[in-house]
């Protein structure tokens, strides 16, 4: 259990920093970041129970409201996908999902159809991005433009969120 | 390298000052009549990705910044002091979906206001033109100078875009005369009849504003010295307004 905790220790402050220092002046067309940030929730170890979890992506988007000098933005929009992310396991995975955590992340990538790992991706992408913007912009008269952008950001997040699902599972033992 | 680009934007500061004295005291009391004053200051943090994005500059309430004065650089405008402390501040940038400013075009003296749609960096809208102005691309916009934040004149873009709102509305007249003169069957008759309804409930929403769409002259990317605009009228100004 130990060592657990302590890989996602390691998760927490490499992507932390890939997000903070890299990703957030990514700027591609000057105004779209990808949110890489998103792997450390995806990925989170399924067998750690849902408190904990929910506390430690707080504390997660803390640290990234740090770097982007938004005011719980971030902890916001991952409390949420946190609290949210066992339902959407449930409903994309099925009977397949486990919820005391005996499969790996390894499994559910290479035991699972394209189309469930392209809904759980993208359910939980279109929901982070949904909140940060909305609470962004904090209004009902830019609701367009927070779609128009959640696409276009969804778009970028998700090559960059699998590209690097794939090379940290090469690299799970 | 560095010193030499101080030294240029203290010395383009002065040159600033002196003109805006210039300007406006040809034959007045210079003392009394100086409207606005200029300090220059450094960006320190910038970005663009967010739907409010916010400007740092090396400037302070210890060097007299205020919050709501004004921020230029060299091409055009910037933005509008929000937050002092005593050795920074953070400017509203123009790239911001809540910042309405005061513009007008040069030529022909027609105002607007100027916002951002939260996508296109290198562009602003500028909405609440009337549809009589008779507007063309490449037409200079400047500030309009209406509410002492930024001086009169100064550049901020050309026009790269003219859409206008009614072109909608236009067709469909258009396309109702046509068919009224070739005088097709019933069917057709009933299908100009709605048509001519639709054109008569337009009426009543018609809008007659043109959207222009503005290129910037500064880039705001690569923001690196600016000016903040001081004005000595400013509570004058207000008082007169309330």
């Amino acid at each position: 259990m130990a060592s657990v905790y302590l890989l996602i220790l390691k998760r927490f402050i490499f992507f932390t920093l890939l997000q903070g220092l890299i990703f957030n002046n990514f700027d591609f067309f000057d105004i779209y970041d990808p949110y890489i940030c998103l792997v450390f929730l995806i990925t989170f170890p399924i067998k750690i129970n849902k408190i904990t979890f929910m506390i430690i992506s707080f504390f997660f988007g803390f640290v990234l409201d740090l770097y982007s000098d938004s005011i719980g933005i971030n902890a916001a929009a991952c409390l949420s996908i946190a609290f949210l992310r066992s339902y959407i396991l449930s409903f994309v995975f099925g009977s397949f999902y486990d919820p005391h955590g005996i499969k790996l992340i390894k499994n559910y990538v290479t035991e699972s159809t394209f189309s469930q790992k392209f809904l759980y991706l993208s359910s939980i992408i279109i929901i982070h991005h949904l909140i940060i913007f909305s609470l962004e912009t904090f209004s009902f008269n830019f609701i367009s433009l927070v779609i128009y952008k959640t696409l276009i950001t969804f778009s970028i997040s998700l090559i960059f969120c699998t590209t690097f699902i794939y090379i940290m599972i090469e690299n799970e033992k | 390298m560095k010193e030499v680009n101080f030294q240029l934007s203290e010395e383009n500061l002065d040159l600033k000052n002196k003109l805006e004295k210039t300007n406006i005291n040809t034959g007045l009391d210079s003392l009394s009549n100086l409207n606005f004053s200029y300090k220059n200051a450094k960006v320190i943090s910038n970005n663009l990705s967010s739907f409010k994005n916010k400007i740092i500059i090396n400037k302070g309430s210890n060097d007299g910044v205020k919050s709501e004065m004004g921020v230029i650089s060299s091409n055009g405008i910037v933005g509008i002091i929000n937050n002092t402390t005593p050795k920074f501040s953070s400017i509203i940038s123009i790239l911001n979906i809540e910042m309405k400013i005061n513009a007008k075009v040069k030529r022909t003296k027609h105002f607007g206001t100027l916002e951002w749609d939260g996508f296109n960096t290198r562009h602003l809208m500028l909405n609440d033109i009337s549809e009589t102005a008779n507007i063309k691309v490449g037409d200079t916009i400047v500030t309009g100078g209406m509410s002492l934040i930024f001086p009169e004149g100064i550049n901020i873009g050309i026009v790269s875009e003219i859409i206008n709102q009614n072109k909608f509305k236009i067709n469909i007249g258009i396309v109702s005369e046509i068919i009224n003169q070739n005088e097709f069957n019933d069917s057709v008759v009933r299908f100009v009849g709605n048509i001519n309804k639709a054109k008569y409930l337009d009426f009543e929403f018609k809008e007659n504003y043109l959207n222009v769409e503005v290129k910037l002259h500064n880039d705001m990317s690569n923001l690196n010295n600016v000016y903040i605009i001081e004005s000595f009228n400013k509570q004058e100004f207000q008082k007169l307004k309330e």
